[in-house]
Parts: structure tokens; sequence; C-alpha cells
């Protein structure tokens, strides 16, 4: 609990963390999105952005820029990260292959935040914000 | 008890709520348990508009914002398949059912390890007529072999047990079934259309119609999207949509780990009211099948023998995995009994059988 405070602490400051006893480096974000015959998972921290698009192939890696970093913390900023177990998928298409699959994580330190699953497309308007901006780095890096 | 009683309520609390045409759950519809029913549910992204972070002060009220928003733009739909569910567990539990419909419901979650053997209903063989439309730039591109080995490998996945296929060491001998239901092509239609990708909002079927939906099973081959093989409509939804979708690679036989045609097995699965075998969900949410077992995620590829979530081995070679097309090759004995009662009299699709 305390490192959530922590946390939101953290992103509370838009800019810079030099005086921040947290490690902005242990922040990581994963989003995952798959259906039968694709695959596409994204994963984030301070240093990288990581995409990998077939399962269990070496991800495409490049460096994540402080700009899109800063701008990704300013979108998680607004979000009770607790809370997104409880999140609920706004439509259902995935149930019968009208969407794939996504599934967003939320990693701090040894503390992971899984949203349920939802349709790839069509996230929970509380995250809306920070999924785009986590596929528009795919969409840039492909 | 007190919890079934309690979700009948809610439930026809909700339609009360949201629905115009109303209609009050009878008492005598209480001792079938609906309790672990979810409904099917479609949105529009119109949502995403809003500002992120703007949280609603009570949780419920912004569920029930979105229910009743879904509700408006698909009037009756959860009704009706709300009914459909009903009519479908009512069908099972007359013919002898094995302990507990909708094993995954009212459990306060713990996990089932017993291995349920369902018995199969009894029936004579429904044959399903077939218009297949074909829309690609050019249309002869899918040729008619391809479509008639599409047909061949439905009729086959749907009347063969593969039990020889089971990996040793598994409880599915008993489970595997032939469904009785057999597929015959009766039309096909060609469209030369240059739309790349049509996408899974359902344009395609509204650029050319389906033929007589209610006594026919429609199949669109088109260019869906990067991310989907094929997708499905389940029973209850609007007729000028009815039907299943396919990418023109994962029809008939063609080649890849989706060539052997049972992307179009799989949405057929939906199409006769089967869920995903996971359930779409964690370990409590079922697929309301009684004999596939428990699991929280979706299988990929060729699974290894046993691939256990739940504390049970999942039955990746099922249908309604999303394992490759040749590590999949069964039904179970409960998956018939939920397609069938479809084809029953008060059925969904009760006219195309003849009922």
């Amino acid at each position: 609990m305390k490192i959530l405070i922590l946390l939101f602490s953290l992103v509370s400051m838009d800019h810079g963390c030099s005086d921040s006893k947290i490690n902005q480096e242990a922040i990581s974000i994963e989003y995952t999105a798959h259906s039968r015959g694709f695959y596409q998972q994204i994963f984030i921290n301070k240093k990288q952005i990581s995409i990998e698009n077939k399962r269990g192939e070496s991800p495409i890696t490049t460096t994540c820029s402080e700009t899109d970093w800063n701008n990704l913390m300013k979108a998680l900023k607004p979000i009770d990260i607790e809370n997104i177990p409880n999140l609920k998928a706004p439509s259902e298409k995935r149930f019968y292959d009208g969407a794939a699959i996504a599934n967003l994580k939320i990693i701090y330190t040894d503390e992971t935040y899984e949203t349920p699953s939802f349709d790839h497309g069509n996230p929970p308007t509380e995250i809306a914000d920070l999924v785009k901006h986590i596929l528009s780095f795919s969409e840039n890096i492909e | 008890m007190k919890k079934l009683l309690l979700s009948m309520a809610t439930v026809a609390l909700l339609f009360t709520s949201c629905s115009d045409d109303s209609k009050e759950v009878t008492q005598q519809e209480q001792e079938i348990d609906m309790s672990d029913f979810y409904v099917y549910t479609d949105a529009n992204s119109d949502e995403t508009s809003k500002s992120v972070g703007e949280k609603s002060s009570s949780k419920s009220c912004a569920s029930m914002t979105v229910l009743n928003r879904q509700l408006s733009e698909n009037p009756g739909l959860e009704k009706k398949m709300y009914n459909i569910e009903l009519h479908t567990r009512k069908f099972i539990a007359g013919k002898g059912k094995p302990p507990g419909v909708g094993n995954g419901g009212g459990d306060g979650g713990t996990v089932d390890n017993a291995d349920y053997d369902v018995a199969p209903v009894g029936g004579s063989i429904i044959t399903i007529p077939v218009n297949v439309i074909i829309v690609y730039t050019n249309a002869d591109d899918i040729t008619d072999k391809q479509i008639g080995d599409q047909i061949k490998v439905l009729n086959a996945d749907f009347n063969t047990k593969n039990i020889g296929l089971l990996p040793s060491g598994t409880t599915f001998e008993n489970d595997v079934t032939t469904t009785d239901i057999m597929f015959e092509l009766v039309s096909v239609e060609r469209h030369n259309d240059r739309t790349k990708f049509w996408g899974t909002n359902d344009s395609v079927k509204f650029a050319y119609p389906p033929t007589e939906p209610e006594n026919k099973l429609n199949i669109w081959v088109c260019n869906i999207s990067r991310s989907i093989l094929g997708y499905a409509q389940f029973p209850g939804g609007n007729p000028a949509t009815d039907g299943i979708v396919i990418g023109g690679d994962y029809f008939g036989i063609t080649s890849g780990a989706y060539g052997l045609g049972r992307t179009a097995t799989h949405e057929i699965g939906h199409y006769l009211n089967l869920r995903h075998i996971w359930g779409d969900g964690g370990c409590t949410q079922d697929d309301f099948v009684v004999d596939t077992p428990i699991s929280d995620r979706s299988n990929s590829g060729c699974p290894t023998y046993p691939t256990v979530h739940c504390n049970t081995p999942d039955m990746t070679m099922n249908y309604m995995d999303y394992t490759y097309d040749q590590c999949m090759y069964m039904f179970t004995d409960g998956q018939r009994n939920r397609m069938r009662a479809i084809f029953e009299d008060g059925g969904d699709r009760a006219l195309m059988a003849g009922n």
C-alpha cells in the first residue's frame, strides 16, 4: 500500500524525478492482444519499448524517448492503478471472435496490477488514453 | 438457493427497468439455475471520447450506464439471449442431465475436478443448408473446390470422434462426440469488390445481405483484418447479420497453421450457441458446458498434454479453443446437446431443422 502511495506521488510529478525516492525505472507497462492467429505484446519501461509479434519470438526493441515516457506517465497519472483489476470491459465482441482479446498490466517493482480481458480496440474508459498511447508506439515502430 | 433467487430477481429487475417489453420471469422457471449466465453485449466505442480518469462515484452506476446504452442499441437482445439460454438449459435438463448444469456458477470459486460424463441427447440428423457469399476483388479466386473442401471439413468435424488423436492420460475419451449436424451447400454468390479489409463491424453483411438467414447458414468469405481469421454471431442476433464470416486464407483447405478449414468449425460453434471453452473469463466463469474443464485462458499453437489451468488439464483439442487447426479435433457431448437445443421446438434455429 505504501508503495502505491509513493507510486501515485511519483506519477503526480509531471517533470523530473531526481528528488524522488521512487525509482521510475521500476515501472513497466505491458499490453497484450491476441486472437486465434494473432498475437502482439507491447512492453514499455523507461529505457525501451519492445514489441513481440509472435509468441516466443525475440521482440523488436527501440529506445523509449524522454518525451514518449513523459507522455505515458501523464496518461498513467489519472488511473487508479490499484483498481484496474476491477475495470469492466465496455463491449464483448471477443466472445464471438469479433475482436482480439486485450489485457493491460502495470508493474511496479514486484507488484503487478492486471485488468480483466477487454476487446482490443475498445478498452475501458478509465485506461483508454493510456492504451491509445501504448498502441501509438507500436504503430510508429512497425 | 438464496443467491439463485437473488440473481433471478436481479435479472428480472434489469429487464423491468431497462427494457420496454419487460416480462416477469415466471415462478416455474426458477428450477433452472441461471445464476452463472453472463449476457453477451455489443457496444460501439463512443465511450472512449470521455475524459480519462473521470471516475464515477459508484461502480454499479457506471456499469448500469453501459448496460442501458447497450440495451438501447440492441433493444430486446439481452432478453432474447437470456431466453435462449433458459430454453437450452430446460431442454438439456429435460433429457436427464448430469449433476449441475452450469458448473461454474454459484460455487464461490471452488474448482470442480470431477470427470463429468454427459449423455448425448438423441435425435435425427439435422442438415443445415449453406449459402456461401464470396466477396473479393476477383471472387473467382475462391474456387468451387475450396468451397467443397470446406463443406467436407465441416461434415467431418461435426461427425467424427477422433478418439485415436487424444493424447494418453486424458479423461476426454468419454466426452468426444458426433453432433449429427450436417451441412449442405445450396448456393454460392460471387461479388467482385475491391474493399481491402472489411473489419468485424458486419459491413460486409450489409453490403451483401444474407439469403434466408432463418433457413440457411450464410457464410461470407472476405478479407477481414490482420488480426481476425473469422467471426460469428450468436443465436438471437439480428437476422440481417446472422451467419459467419471467414477470411479467404482460412476457408477450405489452404496452407499454414490455420489451413485445415477449422476456423469455420469454430465459428459455427458460436453460431450454434457455443462459448469459448475457457468461458471468456476467470476460473469461475463457465462456458455453460458440463463436460469441458474449467479454464481461465485460451490456448494457442499445439499445446502438450497436460496444459493445466484452474487445477485441471485444459481440453486444448476442443474446436472452441484457440489452438492450431491440426491440434483441435473434438466437440463434447455437452456441446452437442447445447448445439442441438437450438434446433428443438422453441429453439432459436428451430425453423432451420423443420421444427
